[in-house]
């Protein structure tokens, strides 16, 4: 998908907690009108809405217009996996393209504690809850700490390659205000901290947060002067490898070459990238599978290159999920968030120089071993 | 405190009660298209055929990978306050799935090495196959 005539003209956040203060629609609430006064938009021009939620059901996208006082000729709830996101991005500007609706704003966000967060995991769908849960798993953690033995056991990838994911991220998040995590992470802290699931450890695993993020899909000539961001294409693929439990490679790789065509950009032309960081060895094995380096090789490509704001391969400038904030539902949000802050230059102390072309990955819905959802956007900053 | 177990269904109830009673890894051949599935669904993932036949595992498997977790999700787990040695295993039969390695050697687990299925494992414990290490898979790399 491609649009000229249409794209993000705005975008916003609620402020990121640890624990859940208050209810998932009242982060809702809050991201919704940052993302509008971010735009210059009125509310009465709101027409569609887009809703990922863990926590959000019973209630849906229709009743949470309902909450915000909206009349909607769009609404729709995306899977609440965080590859879903990323794909209502998208969504929204066919919506808006068929005419179908004028302004969406697409919302994702959660209000939970740690209770909350491992109820929901070990009921995650019926074959985690039937065929997993009952052996003791440990969460994504479990399944994620297999992938990472098994890339490090057959491309002899390290921890201290992994580790600088991690650590340039924190770096990254000391320079947003909204980052949850605010002291410095050192690569000694990480290759000694707490064990989790071996080969995982505590700064390998996101911290479950709570909070909303908010973007404003409409047509670009609405947007403010050297605000609006196209988007050169995107891409979704569910159940890439069918039967594998443990696979080294996601959707990713299967549309990564027509993600790239249709966006008519190559891998150097890209000034940042937000990969979707529930864990590094997925970040890293989204760098082989969207073709930043060779499978396997991403252990040399994390050596090679300096990974923070201002280094070679900027990578989750607000320190992502690892270090700014993993609000569920707006996690997978957060990477085009950031995108859009940075093409619009409005990222202060961690503004990348001259950003003008970003990718930005989703990926969820562990299912039975390894997430089944991957989805990914080419985004551009609009005019000269 | 009660620990997680599997909601029988129609679907999965023969596999579920076969491991409890018997020690059994039951697996659906399909008779349309030959592949094999693990876990229980309606119809064939391969070819959508419903002519689906349980058949026990021959019971012997390969590892994938394996993690041992520290940390539990659910409250019961975590209060035994003991690591796990979670595996994906390659059956010979054919699907892979998730499992746990468990007995005394279970540190010795390797990524290729070989394990069987623990008939005589604590299935009050275990409500779904686990595995153990074969006699030639241990020190295997």
């Amino acid at each position: 998908m491609k649009s000229d005539d249409v794209g993000i003209i705005g975008y916003g956040s609620s402020a990121y907690e640890k624990n859940g203060s208050q209810p998932t629609f009242a982060y809702l609430a809050d991201a919704a009108a940052a993302c509008l006064a971010s735009a210059g938009i009125a509310k009465s021009e709101i027409d569609g809405i887009a809703l990922s939620s863990f926590h959000a059901p019973p209630d849906n996208a229709a009743t949470l217009g309902e909450y915000l006082g909206l009349e909607l000729n769009w609404a729709h709830f995306f899977s609440a996996a965080s590859a879903g996101p990323v794909i209502s991005v998208m969504e929204a500007v066919r919506a808006v393209e068929s005419g179908v609706a004028n302004c969406v704003l697409c919302l994702g966000g959660d209000s939970r504690t740690m209770d909350d967060f491992r109820h929901l995991i070990s009921r995650f769908n019926q074959a985690v809850a039937n065929y997993a849960a009952p052996l003791n798993f440990g969460g994504m953690n479990g399944f994620f700490s297999m992938i990472q033995r098994r890339h490090m056991h057959e491309f002899g990838t390290k921890r201290e390659q992994l580790g600088r994911i991690a650590v340039a991220q924190r770096y990254n998040a000391l320079r947003n205000p909204q980052s949850l995590f605010r002291k410095e992470l050192t690569l000694d802290d990480y290759l000694n901290a707490r064990m989790i699931a071996d080969p995982l450890r505590l700064y390998d695993c996101p911290m479950p947060a709570s909070g909303a993020d908010a973007i404003l899909v409409a047509p670009l000539d609405r947007a403010r002067p050297g605000k609006g961001v196209r988007i050169l294409s995107g891409f979704q693929k569910h159940n890439h490898l069918p039967g594998e439990i443990t696979p080294l490679s996601g959707g990713w790789a299967a549309f990564r070459e027509r993600l790239f065509s249709e966006a008519g950009v190559s891998h150097d032309e890209l000034d940042l990238v937000q990969l979707y960081d529930d864990y590094p060895i997925m970040v890293s094995i989204q760098m082989e599978d969207l073709g930043f380096c060779g499978k396997g090789e991403v252990g040399a490509f994390l050596d090679r290159h300096t990974l923070t704001f201002d280094g070679s391969f900027p990578l989750n400038t607000g320190g992502g999920q690892l270090s700014c904030a993993a609000t569920a539902g707006g996690g997978g949000l957060i990477g085009v968030l950031e995108t859009v802050c940075q093409l619009c230059g409005e990222a202060g102390e961690r503004q990348v120089e001259d950003a003008r072309t970003g990718l930005v990955s989703g990926f969820g819905m562990v299912s039975y071993g390894h997430g089944l959802s991957a989805s990914a956007l080419i985004l551009q900053k609009a005019g000269k | 405190m009660e620990f997680p177990k599997p909601t029988e269904d129609a679907v999965n109830r023969e596999m579920l009660q076969a491991w409890h009673a018997h020690g059994e890894l039951l697996l659906q051949h399909c008779t349309q298209c030959a592949a094999v599935t693990y876990y229980p669904r309606r119809i064939c993932p391969s070819c959508w055929s419903s002519r689906m036949e349980n058949r026990p595992s021959a019971g012997e498997g390969t590892v994938i990978s394996f993690s041992v977790v520290h940390r539990g999700v659910d409250e019961a787990f975590r209060q035994l306050g003991t690591t796990v040695t979670l595996a994906s295993v390659r059956t010979d039969d054919g699907p892979q799935l998730i499992t746990l390695i468990v007995g005394d050697d279970r540190d010795q687990v390797a990524i290729g090495g070989r394990v069987r299925l623990a008939r005589d494992a604590d299935r009050e414990r275990y409500p779904l196959p686990v595995y153990s290490l074969a006699p030639s898979g241990k020190d295997a790399s």
